[in-house]
């Protein structure tokens, strides 16, 4: 499906710029989305995720640019012209109408006749499974409830695309786990093409069939979640899908196809192109750290002598807590019984192999 | 729980200290006042009622009265509804200013203001010299002693109990329910009918109720501004117990001033009630 995405895209963003004053929040944007596909825009606040959304959904108009939807035009088409879906942050639903008055709003404003809402409405309030609150003012169901009678509502229309505008972020964490499983298989099932604004990487890894990491008005790496999290393209990438451990060195020679990086704490392997001399960032996750007696000094595995400083207890796993000799601090994802072992060790070295480690240049003004 | 409930039920006591002002300074006199429309000579009669409703220069009067407020209200709707979305959509300086505008006039006495349109509206005023000067009149024009001057005025004065109102409701509304519904596919007109205007009706309501009764006994405006050329229900129980002295049939008139004012009150609760239980 991915790659068929790619081939065709539904939607196009192509070369979209919009300001506020001063302020460039979206800069020569260009992104496609295939049919059926479920994209994330992931970012911090401010990123321009959700300028990007309300350009598709026409509630914004582009400075520049040009937005396509199924092989027509757009970006000219007033909002209730363009055939799309939204599901708003905290929901928007009509607190003056019932539930099924919500769902029904879109059909009655295209003019359906009522045997058809009627018929429509029932169908949808089946699948989000609400067909007993039917009667119920919106505004009166619970978080969850109203969440899923605002997907039913984008969705009572028929839209081309569905847009979704971090919708569960007013849910609480037991019930929004949910609710993305369940969103997830209703939209595998109907076959809609969506884009999710959101700003929780976990959300969008596991939702997404590709991710739109953004910065600053651009667009950083377009990927899959595996992609993403396992190579990501850049050091905020890294720095925003999870945690991670970072080591600041200098390229000083090659072995083996593999680059040596001389760091504060010894020498590091990574595979990259980087010329002799350069200054790099050297990377991996702490799920990926291994803690050991000895060093194995094996080519595939860089080693560091290390020193367990703390450890925190999360339930499922610890994450240890350790200082270089040159008084580097890493994380390591570690079970628990690993913890007591370290300690009886007069010496520990933290080990991850080469294929799990990641290189980036350095950046000025980080 | 039970703490809680009792905590609740005793709020009242809140209401207790105005109320009670209400009943000594305005209740107990007034009372007293309209007894006397009942009370001929001693004995309970309706027959200043009967008096008062079988002349029909009264009807001309009522109507009068009520065809005014209805005009002020009318005028006060449409040009106060749009303004309220201006001032309540409006940011910093733009809004503050708005409500200057709406509030400093507050401020300045009728009586004041009544004399400055006089200046506006009279035939050598500033409005006839610019109709005139524009070529829209052929000669200046009677404003001012006019039903049209009478309801300039009014409309003046109370177009902030309009605004008011549906302002607060305007400010409440979330706008991302228009965004909403225009995704939806529904044209601006749609949005308003069924989105815009019932979610702003409460505050109509509330500003119709409150410019229909207070035009409705609007009292200083009819007089400086039009005199004795158009009598209004107000003017009418001043005249009784000013100048005809004639206690019963002013209390009448204010009796059947209070029963329409009161029938506003109670429909426009009973329509803001409707509205916001809509099922």
């Amino acid at each position: 499906m991915v790659n068929t995405a790619i081939d065709t895209p539904y939607l196009v963003a192509d070369g979209v710029s919009k300001r506020f004053g001063d302020t460039v929040v979206l800069d020569l944007l260009t992104i496609g989305v295939g049919r059926g596909e479920f994209v994330s825009l992931l970012g911090p606040s401010g990123c321009g995720k959700t300028t990007l959304l309300r350009l598709v959904a026409g509630l914004l108009k582009s400075d520049s640019g040009r937005i396509e939807l199924g092989g027509r035009v757009i970006s000219d088409l007033p909002p209730h012209r363009r055939n799309v879906g939204v599901v708003f942050q905290n929901y928007a639903l009509f607190p003056h109408l019932n539930v099924f008055e919500n769902i029904a709003f879109g059909l009655r404003a295209r003019g359906a006749a009522e045997s058809q809402v009627a018929e429509t409405v029932s169908r949808f309030l089946a699948l989000v499974k609400l067909s007993d609150y039917a009667d119920r003012p919106a505004t009166t169901l619970s978080g969850g409830q109203q969440q899923r009678v605002a997907v039913a509502r984008a969705l009572a229309t028929h839209p081309d695309i569905l847009l979704l505008d971090e919708p569960f972020s007013a849910l609480d964490r037991q019930l929004r786990e949910g609710m993305q499983i369940e969103l997830r298989a209703l939209l595998r099932e109907l076959g809609i093409t969506a884009i999710f604004v959101t700003h929780d990487q976990e959300e969008a890894l596991v939702m997404s069939d590709r991710i739109a990491v953004m910065h600053k008005g651009a667009i950083e790496q377009f990927d899959t979640p595996q992609a993403i999290h396992g190579s990501p393209s850049s050091r905020f990438v890294l720095d925003f899908m999870g945690s991670s451990v970072t080591m600041e060195g200098k390229v000083t020679g090659t072995a083996d196809g593999l680059c040596m990086v001389e760091t504060a704490d010894g020498f590091l392997r990574v595979s990259g192109g980087f010329i002799r001399g350069a200054d790099v960032v050297v990377a991996t996750r702490p799920e990926h750290i291994r803690l050991v007696a000895e060093p194995a000094n094996r080519p595939d595995a860089n080693t560091l002598e290390v020193s367990l400083t703390d450890h925190i207890f999360f339930g499922a796993r610890t994450v240890a807590h350790l200082k270089t000799r040159s008084g580097g601090k890493l994380k390591a994802d570690v079970a628990a019984g690993d913890i007591a072992a370290a300690r009886a060790q007069d010496r520990l070295y933290a080990e991850w192999r080469v294929d799990e480690t990641m290189v980036f240049p350095a950046e000025t003004g980080r | 729980m039970t703490a809680q409930r009792t905590t609740r039920d005793r709020t009242w006591l809140l209401a207790v200290p105005g109320v009670g002002f209400l009943f000594a300074a305005y209740a107990v006199p007034l009372a007293l006042l309209l007894l006397v429309s009942f009370k001929f000579p001693e004995t309970f009669t309706l027959s200043a009622y009967q008096h008062f409703f079988a002349d029909s220069y009264n009807w001309h009067v009522i109507w009068n009265t009520v065809r005014a407020a209805l005009l002020t209200t009318g005028f006060c709707l449409l040009l106060g509804y749009p303004a309220a979305f201006a001032l309540a959509w409006s940011r910093g300086a733009v809004q503050i200013l708005f409500l200057i505008c709406l509030i400093l006039p507050l401020s300045v006495g009728i009586v004041v203001k009544a004399f400055a349109w006089t200046i506006v509206l009279r035939t050598d005023g500033v409005l006839n010299q610019a109709l005139v000067g524009l070529g829209i009149l052929g000669q200046p024009m009677r404003l001012i002693f006019t039903e049209a001057g009478l309801i300039f005025g009014a409309v003046n004065v109370f177009i902030p109990f309009m605004i008011l109102p549906i302002y607060s409701v305007v400010r409440l509304m979330d706008s991302r329910l228009v965004e909403a519904a225009q995704t939806m596919g529904a044209t601006p007109l749609y949005v308003f009918r069924r989105v815009v205007l019932p979610l702003t009706l409460p505050g109509v309501i509330a500003g119709i109720a409150f410019v229909f009764s207070m035009s409705l006994a609007m009292y200083v405006v009819p007089t400086l501004l039009v005199g004795e050329r158009y009598m209004t229900l107000s003017r009418q129980i001043a005249r009784s117990y000013l100048y005809l002295r004639d206690e019963q049939l002013g209390s009448t008139v204010a009796v059947v001033l209070l029963v329409f004012s009161l029938a506003v009150i109670v429909s426009s609760q009973w329509l803001a009630g409707r509205t916001r239980g809509a099922p």
